[in-house]
Parts: C-alpha cells; structure tokens; sequence
C-alpha cells in the first residue's frame, strides 16, 4: 500500500475522531464558527455520503495522481455548492447522485476527462446535500479539506481494493449492487425534494 | 528468492495490514456517524435505525429480499447481479407512490405472495428468462416499496430513514446470494429447493392471515 493514502486515511481518522467528542455541528450556543461543522454536516447527510461513495464505485481503481485530481475537484465543487447553496436547486444533489449511481449501475469506465467531470458532480452534490446553513470561511474551508479528504481516501481504499485478486470474481457485481442503492437513495429523495418534504 | 519476498512492503501479510488501517478510518466513521447531531434532533441516527430495521422487523420483507437473492444466484449471471439491482430501483417506484399517497390496492397481499412466488421458484428451480424473472421482482418491488415508502413521511429524518431501509434490503439481497453459492457443494441444489419450499411455506402462511399467532 502507498503511503499517501495510508496518510490520508490517518488524517481522516483523526477528522473523525476530533467530531466525535460532541455536538459541534450547531453548538450549546447556537451555531459556532467552527472548521468541524462542515464535516459533521457532511458525514451525517446520507445523500453526501452516497455522493462520495457513488465516485469511488464509478471511478473504481483510478490511479493517482488522477484520483488527486478529482479528489481536489470534488473539494473545490462541494466549496463552491456551499457558497451558492441559496442559488441552487433542492434537486441538483439527489440529481448528481442519480446519475453517479447509475454510471455505477452501468458498470461505465469513464476517460479521465468524464471521470473529472463525475468528480465535480459529485462535489457539488455533496456539499448541496451537506446543507450548511452560513457559508464563511470555517464552513467553506471545512467542506472543501472534508470531501478533498474523504473522496481521496475513498479512490485510494477502491484501488486497493481493484488490486485484490480474492474479490476479482464479486467486485463487478458488487460495484453494480452498490451503485443501484445509490440510485435508489438518490431516486427517492429526489422525489421527496420534488415532492416539497425536507430531505 | 522473488521480489516481493525480498520487499517486505510487498509482502501479502504488510499488504493485508495496509489494507486493516483504511478500514479502521471507516470504523471510526461508523462511530462517529452513531453521534449524527448534524441535522435533526438526534433524528438522523434514529430515522437511519427506524428505516435499516424496517425490512428486517417484518418476516414478509425479510423473506423475500432473501427469495431475491437466492433465485438470483441459483440462475446465474446476469441475474445474479440483475435481480438485487432491479428490486430497490423499482422498490423506489413504490416507495414515490406511498409518499405521495397514490392508492396501490392489496399490496399486503402482494408482499405475501412475493414470498410464495419467489419461493416457489426456487423450489422448481425455474429457470425463467431474464425478462420474466426481472418483470416478477419488478413488480414485488413495487409492493415492497409502497409499504416502506407509506411510513417514510412520519419519520423525524426521511433521508436517513430512505438510506437505511435501501441499504437493509440490499444487505439482505446479499445475504440471499451468499445463500445461493451453496449450489457449488454437494447436495447444495437440494438443499437451496428444500429451502425455497420453506420460503413458500412461510408466504401461504403470511398469506392466510398468519394462523396461530395472535
């Protein structure tokens, strides 16, 4: 295994570690001005996750320094979501996961040109989906490191994964299962974002 | 010697390690997520919990979603990957329904004969063409993801609650497909008819109003 997402997982680990110890995500205070309460708000937002899962399973067994790539395209889309997130339709989260899901389903091998595209989709999904309610510099700096963070960890664990010669035999089907439950999630609560509940 | 005995980075057993510690970070998000302060009042772990559980609380579900899987594997690829990949999609047609409040007649009805059905088939060994055996877990489907769908509204958080019952009911189509590789060993196809017999059982059973239980 490299040791770059062998440093990035530990990285990851102690993002999660330092939320775990208590409420950040809106403070006993009120809302706090904090870089954790972009993550909180990220690792909690099922269809967030689903975003970033969606991309590992769509870009599955992508090489750095590509995965980098659109592991910091993802980070900076999810950024930009948060910055605009007033702007943007409730739809455009369930939407991107739709189609992430289905890339999946398909069992798609993109270029690298369309799986940068995938990447900022899959940003902007998430950070839409994470639904922070202030956008200054804490939360935007948080959401961007957490999703370049996560989504990076998530290409590195699927190419070692690809590398696995015991999974070979289930990994496409895997792939294809796991892509229509994403699909799944995204469908339904884009019905609900449709439908005016509050997903 | 070779390389990778020469470099023990390469080793399988450094490699296995190296493969531990990403996981471990995935631990620790599992754990973190259990918190979920994020959203709702303490609702997205709970809404999660209440959706996961959902198909596993009811025999009805539960025995089908394992029917899906096990038909799946005993017929093979595609289907194998075809039917565990059909179902939620079309489960969240019903699931759309149910929310929406679009009436869907009988579809208690439809659930315990989604059980016999899928039973049965496994029974007979049916090897039923992928686009009858897609059109038959379609269609349960359907009543599946009404039933689920008609509790997600009341819910304190629908998108935890839609997360976790789409994931419980694929676990369970995996569940089933682990099931159905028993068809490789010896006396496996028997044991998998013997099973689908059960699973039919159990469905007239459900269908018949569930008799002997109060």
């Amino acid at each position: 295994m490299w040791p770059k997402p062998r440093l990035a997982a530990s990285a990851l680990a102690a993002l999660a570690l330092g939320g775990c110890g208590s409420a950040w995500a809106h403070g006993i205070a009120g809302a706090t001005a904090s870089i954790w309460t972009a993550p909180h708000h990220l690792l909690t937002s099922p269809l967030s996750l689903a975003a970033l899962i969606g991309l590992a399973l769509v870009l599955f067994g992508i090489r750095e320094p590509a995965s980098f790539i659109a592991a910091a395209l993802a980070g900076a889309a999810a950024t930009l979501a948060t910055a605009l997130l007033p702007q943007l339709p409730g739809v455009l989260a369930p939407a991107g996961v739709v189609v992430i899901g289905l890339a999946a389903v398909a069992a798609w091998k993109p270029s690298t040109g369309f799986a940068f595209v995938l990447a900022v989709l899959a940003g902007l999904a998430a950070g839409s989906a994470a639904e922070l309610e202030q956008a200054r510099w804490q939360e935007l700096a948080g959401i961007g490191i957490t999703v370049l963070v996560a989504a990076f960890w998530l290409l590195a664990s699927a190419e070692n994964l690809s590398h696995s010669a015991r999974l070979q035999p289930v990994l496409p089907l895997a792939r294809r299962v796991l892509g229509s439950w994403i699909t799944a999630i995204g469908l339904l609560l884009g019905a609900l974002a449709v439908l005016g509940r509050h997903a | 010697m070779n390389h990778l005995a020469k470099n023990p980075a390469h080793s399988p057993l450094h490699q296995s390690a190296g493969l531990r510690k990403p996981h471990a970070a995935a631990l620790l998000l599992l754990l973190c997520s259990a918190a979920a302060q994020a959203h709702t009042e303490g609702g997205v772990a709970g809404g999660f919990l209440s959706g996961f559980m959902h198909p596993l609380a009811g025999i009805d579900h539960l025995l089908a979603m394992v029917a899906v899987g096990i038909w799946g594997a005993t017929l093979g690829r595609p289907l194998v990957w075809a039917l565990p990949v059909a179902f939620p999609l079309l489960m969240v047609v019903g699931g759309i329904m149910g929310i929406s409040g679009v009436p869907l007649p009988y579809v208690e009805t439809g659930i315990a004969a989604s059980v016999v059905v899928l039973g049965l088939a496994i029974a007979a060994a049916w090897r039923a063409p992928v686009a009858v055996a897609l059109a038959i877990v379609a269609v349960f489907g359907v009543f599946h993801g009404f039933a689920h769908g008609t509790e997600l509204p009341e819910t304190a958080s629908p998108a935890a609650y839609a997360a976790g019952f789409v994931i419980s009911t694929g676990l369970l189509h995996l569940a089933g497909i682990a099931v159905g590789l028993l068809k490789a060993v010896p006396r496996g196809a028997q044991l998998l008819r013997t099973s689908g017999a059960l699973i039919a059982a159990a469905g007239a059973w459900i269908l018949a109003g569930m008799p002997g239980v109060a």
